[in-house]
């Protein structure tokens, strides 16, 4: 950890960091200017949005949908997504590498068109149950994040430390709560955060599946757009922001896993 | 203080490996082995890499399931127990400490699979470190430990259940050359005081000589030959057995004649050999004689002569290595090492390009297969 870092790298590493957050900070700042439509610098100082977003009950109504449908969607992901992570990492399957490509799909194929894929496929089949179908689409685009982040932990595990804990006397029932579990835990969450997010940011699936009453905040976002142009827009985006941040930190606390440790 | 002689002695149990082998796909990794670790003996498993002994011991462990054969503990067979009843200590390669949990819960782990009480799970723990000199250790985590510590870590928990039978995978491998020493008569004295049946694999002779009641040198998946450590030093079967343990000089032979113990050989070059070491090979047959650096006497002749158990060759070079002067002989071609003892080095000790005879004794003609 000594090793010296050459300032070239900690130049492109500082341009990076100021991409990434550059736009995040936007809309914080736009979010509070006393102005009726959005500015940027922003014009005085003001709350009223937050409080007029908070209080509003179509974006209550969308904010508490979108928090049912992307833990939905975290369960089912990961009910599904880490037997499938097991089978692929320890376990030779004929026809493995396909399993994974057809899985990793929806990663490559744009989102637009697996969503009009769904609506299709779903009024062929004259599917009503909105609620169903965008757990399915939306399980279908985190369940490559929950397989990639799960499996990685199940390859990274110490095999030797499975048999010593068998030689001890673990049974296998044993050796996977009491030695794999601790192991795999970090990739399982890991997996779980980023699942729920893409669900709960989702714009391009939810679009072609949902309807009036399964209305996401994403959605809802954008027809506030289109409707008007106050800063409220901006303090909903912010909300989000500051949801999602609050997700991983709650996470931290708890679990006590650092966010380092979530990425790599 | 609690007191490291707590941990009283247990009978070790005798392990019988009865036609054991192994496969995967057409690929024999192990190939019918026999043999037995006698009741609190430490059998080594000695071999180069790949030859089985890793796929050995973890068959005993219950690891790896047999393709054939039994294996039986005082006469138990065990072969289809799964690995967590087969109550065995093992010490893996890289200790295999769990890394979320305290030294204490590491050496409690195998105590509190077997439903022992708490507060006689921590007491024993505790025992086990201090035999283990980690007493003050407890609740450090195994990472901010040292090697040897962590491997006294792995020791510790392989043993607070008291098995039978303790396996060890390249145990020592990862320490420096010190460490290990000491480390391996710390080994060797708690197998004794606790009179655990031992099976160590290791690819380090030196190593196996050091710890080893038993040696059984393997190759190819097969066992070359299984006896004592001096037997295998001084009574090597095979060529291989002879070249891996310790260093010998090879000559190609035809056994001439067999007479009163004496064995008498010829090289294809036309020397004579006599040798009353014991060999199962017949009138005809090819050999291999075999000769020990250490064996070997120089005397300085200044011409090159031949007689039986006798070669001359110029040195090409010395080496001074604290209790002995090695020295290379080229002969025929070829070089022949000698080992001499500091205190038989004269006043004039040999030079390269000085042209000096090696003889040997017939006790010390070692005699094995070509293969």
């Amino acid at each position: 950890m000594t090793e010296t870092v050459s300032p070239l790298l900690k130049i492109v590493v500082a341009i990076v960091l100021v991409i990434v957050v550059a736009p995040l900070v936007v809309p914080l700042l736009m979010s509070i200017s006393d102005t009726a439509y959005i500015v940027f610098p922003p014009q005085g100082f003001t709350l009223k949005w937050y409080a007029a977003v908070l209080t509003n009950p179509e974006a209550q109504g969308s904010f508490l949908f979108s928090l049912e449908l992307a833990s939905i969607v975290t369960i089912m992901s990961l009910i599904l997504g880490i037997p499938c992570a097991i089978g692929l990492t320890r376990f030779k399957v004929p026809g493995q590498d396909a399993v994974l490509g057809i899985i990793l799909s929806p990663l490559i194929v744009p989102l637009i068109v697996t969503g009009v894929a769904l609506l299709q496929l779903f009024s062929i089949m004259g599917s009503r149950a909105t609620l169903l179908q965008l757990v399915i689409g939306h399980t279908v685009i985190c369940l490559p994040y929950v397989i990639r982040s799960v499996s990685g932990s199940f390859v990274l595990t110490n095999r030797n430390l499975e048999d010593a804990a068998s030689v001890l006397g673990a049974a296998p029932h044993v050796v996977a709560t009491k030695i794999i579990w601790p192991q795999v835990r970090p990739g399982i969450l890991a997996g779980g955060i980023f699942c729920f997010i893409v669900s709960f940011d989702d714009y391009p699936i939810s679009m072609w599946l949902a309807d009036g009453n399964h209305f996401p905040i994403p959605l809802y976002l954008y027809t506030v757009i289109e409707r008007s142009f106050d800063p409220s827009i901006a303090a909903i985006a912010s909300l989000m922001i500051f949801f999602a941040l609050l997700l991983v930190l709650v996470i931290e606390k708890v679990f006590g896993i650092s966010l380092a440790r979530l990425a790599s | 203080m609690s007191n490291p002689a707590s941990i009283s002695k247990t009978e070790g149990g005798s392990v019988t490996l009865r036609g054991i082998s192994r496969s995967y796909g057409a690929n024999q990794v192990v190939s019918d082995i026999n043999l037995e670790a006698r009741s609190g003996e430490i059998l080594a498993l000695l071999g180069p890499s790949g030859c089985g002994k890793t796929t050995t011991l973890r068959m005993i462990a219950g690891l790896v399931q047999p393709t054939a054969g039994d294996i039986a503990i005082d006469g138990r067979p065990i072969t289809d127990l799964p690995v967590h009843r087969r109550n065995l200590g093992m010490l893996f390669q890289n200790y295999a400490l769990f890394p979320h949990m305290t030294v204490l819960e590491n050496v409690a782990f195998g105590l509190s699979m077997r439903g022992v009480e708490k507060a006689e799970t921590a007491e024993r723990a505790k025992r086990a470190l201090a035999l283990t000199h980690l007493t003050g250790f407890e609740d450090r985590m195994p990472s901010a430990l040292s090697g040897g510590q962590q491997q006294r870590v792995a020791l510790a928990r392989a043993i607070v259940y008291r098995p039978k039978v303790l396996l060890l995978d390249e145990p020592f491998g990862a320490l420096d050359k010190k460490l290990r020493e000491a480390m391996q008569i710390e080994l060797r004295q708690l197998c004794n005081e606790l009179g655990l049946t031992t099976i160590l694999v290791t690819h380090d002779q030196e190593e196996a000589l050091v710890l080893a009641d038993q040696i059984a040198v393997m190759r190819g998946g097969r066992i070359e030959q299984a006896a004592s450590a001096r037997e295998i030093y001084e009574r090597p079967s095979s060529h291989f057995v002879a070249d891996f343990i310790g260093t010998s000089n090879f000559i190609s032979a035809t056994i001439l004649g067999k007479h009163d113990g004496k064995t008498t050989l010829k090289s294809a070059s036309g020397q004579l050999f006599e040798s009353l070491v014991a060999t199962e090979l017949g009138i005809g047959e090819k050999a291999v004689v075999a000769i020990r650096p250490e064996s070997v006497r120089l005397s300085a002749t200044g011409e090159a002569t031949e007689a039986i158990n006798a070669r001359s060759g110029r040195v090409l070079r010395t080496v001074f290595k604290g209790q002995t002067l090695s020295v290379w002989l080229e002969m025929a071609g070829s070089e022949f090492v000698c080992a001499l003892p500091i205190e038989a080095i004269g006043a004039s000790p040999p030079q390269p390009g000085q042209i000096w005879t090696a003889n040997w004794s017939a006790e010390r003609t070692l005699i094995v297969r070509e293969q």
